[in-house]
């Protein structure tokens, strides 16, 4: 079976709606039927994807987010946001951004963020006179900062698969997540500066303080979790451990989680762990398949062949992943183009850190693009704003996020400069 | 939004009440604001007769190893940590949580495929075929989904039979017990694919209803 038909058959089934794994696994399984492979094989490299120490990460990360969006503690964040925040013109749109950001240090994934909070902040942006559009779009982009701010679920898939140093690879990603979250706060500036209309209310100084109070306690996660990274006390899927050890706790005190919401937290966990590992099982199928048939090495050529040139590598990786990322769950992009891209990086010259942060942007970027568009899909369902809506509203901060891929791609010091600093 | 018109609070019992009363409204608003969003659907599910409660209760029984699954991947973290501290080796927990994990992922899945539309897919066409286009194409959905399914439970049943005497490295778990869940839970997938072809796609397909799911 030759390679083009498997690919093309992947994508066929794709846009015909088959779930992602499946879409994957079918086209694996003929190929494995067809090339004489043997079906327990298949099975037994699908487990294998799955059975990792470094991924089982991914499910407590997952925890820590589903548990600070059910309970209390995504209010309290929201809560001190908007009273800090609210008083400035446009404020609500800065609470957007910096409830992300908040939220960002406790869970790694861009979905629960949307699902989570994307409901509260735009039905509330919009009750208070904003463009849905405007409103929406910003929801999706601020929602982008989860997964590559660290604890980042793509970060510990790219590190597991790259097999670099998941802390050093959080490190990397600081910068890259401030710098996104400042060119949102530089787009809704200007933006706001053509909307004197929506004034922020006054500031109740009292009010404020108690707010940052309460909000004091859910921030001992991230310094748990990203403390215990790169601090050196645990490894990446300890410090989730521990992480969401802190988070059940500091939901039990607050005596709002009745024993079936905690047993709600926990089927939900499980259910997107399980979307995202069958996923990951299925792409480390297509991994192997790829590897057999030489694609690391064909690409590689191809690529030395082209140009020799980083600056026009790094160009043509950048295309060439905002265009997988649009076609492309992340995850299972994420480990299907790391084993391609990683060596012939290495023999441009590029650290594999700065790599790992190019490729989960570029992928991140292609969740809010169509026809993919993770992110919009579930910020259309849980705000019930038409589809074409929340991708127009998307693609104005399109342009942001740009810049900011161009700016890690060709500044290696943004990505490199802190895990040297801490030693990582 | 919270009103901003309480008096300064500097310690006074009624600042403090105003405080209270404007964070206790903001919370109010954020609940509304949280409870607004589509219905559910509805899990795929026989229409009635005895299918419908083995259907409903292996929905459960998937729900419930599932989330305690992932309770046990928690205790067995943790318990690694706290371990690292005490003499001894334990890798074997490391060993289960990883296949905790496997099977927590497996287990699951028949779930995904029930309780639609969990599983990740574009759903673009969704936009673009009508009526019995679109019921064609879920029809073939679930027909791709089944055949995958039949060739990983060939290949499951292949490692159940053959891996008869192997352990795995630490915790010596007969290699049998591990192989045979995720053979049980890819078996429990193409039946919800049977199930969703015979209930829902069949009789979309042919212009009579079906479960809408």
């Amino acid at each position: 079976m030759s390679l083009a038909l498997l690919i093309i058959a992947i994508i066929l089934l794709f846009l015909l709606r088959v779930p992602m794994a499946f879409a994957i696994l079918g086209p694996s399984v003929v190929y494995f039927l067809v090339e004489g492979y043997t079906t327990h094989l298949a099975i037994r490299l699908v487990m294998q994807g799955i059975d990792s120490w470094p991924l089982l990460a991914v499910p407590l990360f997952i925890l820590v987010g589903i548990v600070a969006t059910r309970t209390e503690i995504a209010d309290r964040l929201y809560d001190a946001a908007v009273l800090f925040l609210g008083p400035l013109r446009a404020g609500l749109a800065y609470v957007n951004i910096a409830v992300s950001l908040g939220f960002s240090w406790m869970s790694g994934a861009s979905l629960a963020d949307a699902a989570g909070l994307g409901a509260i902040e735009v039905n509330h942006m919009r009750k208070k006179g904003y463009p849905a559009e405007f409103s929406v779009g910003l929801s999706a982009s601020s929602a982008l900062i989860s997964p590559i701010m660290p604890p980042s679920i793509p970060a510990v898939v790219f590190a597991s698969v790259a097999a670099v140093s998941t802390g050093a690879l959080f490190a990397a990603a600081v910068i890259p997540a401030f710098l996104m979250t400042f060119a949102l706060v530089v787009l809704v500036w200007i933006w706001a500066r053509r909307r004197p209309d929506l004034v922020g209310e006054p500031y109740n100084r009292s009010a404020v303080r108690r707010a940052a109070v309460r909000a004091l306690p859910p921030m001992g996660a991230p310094v748990i979790i990203l403390g215990g990274i790169l601090g050196g006390f645990f490894t990446p899927t300890e410090a989730a451990g521990v992480g969401a050890l802190y988070m059940l706790l500091l939901a039990l005190s607050y005596r709002t989680l009745k024993p079936r919401d905690i047993a709600m937290i926990f089927r939900d966990t499980a259910v997107i762990t399980a979307q995202i590992m069958l996923i990951i099982g299925a792409s480390a199928l297509l991994s192997w398949i790829l590897a057999r048939e030489q694609v690391p090495q064909r690409v590689a050529e191809s690529l030395v062949g082209l140009t020799e040139n980083p600056f026009i590598f790094l160009l043509i990786v950048n295309v060439m992943l905002i265009f997988l990322g649009m076609l492309l769950e992340p995850t299972s992009a994420l480990i299907i183009v790391t084993p391609i891209l990683l060596p012939v990086a290495i023999t441009f010259g590029v650290d594999p850190l700065q790599l790992g942060s190019i490729i989960i942007f570029n992928l991140m970027i292609g969740l809010m693009t169509p026809p993919m568009g993770g992110v919009v899909f579930v910020l259309s369902s849980v705000t019930e704003i038409p589809l074409e809506r929340v991708f127009k509203g998307a693609a104005i901060y399109l342009p942001a996020m740009i810049i900011v891929l161009l700016l890690i791609t060709y500044v290696p010091a943004l990505t490199l400069w802190l895990p040297q600093l801490i030693g990582l | 939004m919270a009103r901003h018109d309480g008096p300064p609070a500097d310690g006074a019992d009624s600042a403090n009440h105003g405080q209270a009363d404007e964070i206790e409204a903001l919370e109010e608003e954020l609940h509304a604001l949280k409870t607004e969003g589509p219905p559910a659907e509805p899990p795929l599910l026989p229409s009635r007769g005895p299918m419908r409660t083995v259907f409903r209760v292996l929905g459960v029984l998937e729900q419930v190893l599932g989330s305690l699954l992932l309770v046990l991947i928690l205790v067995l973290v943790l318990a690694q940590v706290a371990i690292r501290y005490l003499p001894g080796s334990a890798a074997w927990t490391g060993e289960l949580a990883r296949l905790s994990m496997v099977w927590a992922t497996f287990l699951m899945a028949g779930y995904l495929v029930a309780y639609p539309p969990h599983h990740i897919a574009i759903q673009v066409i969704d936009y673009i075929a009508k009526g019995r286009w679109l019921a064609g194409v879920k029809l073939f959905v679930d027909v791709v989904i089944l055949a995958t399914c039949l060739v990983l439970i060939h290949g499951s049943f292949t490692l159940v039979t053959t891996a008869v005497d192997q352990v795995t490295p630490a915790g010596e778990l007969s290699m049998r017990f591990v192989n045979a869940i995720p053979l049980v839970a890819l078996v429990l997938v193409a039946a919800r694919a049977v199930l969703g072809i015979v209930v829902r796609d069949i009789p979309a397909f042919r212009g009579s209803g079906g479960n809408p799911a």
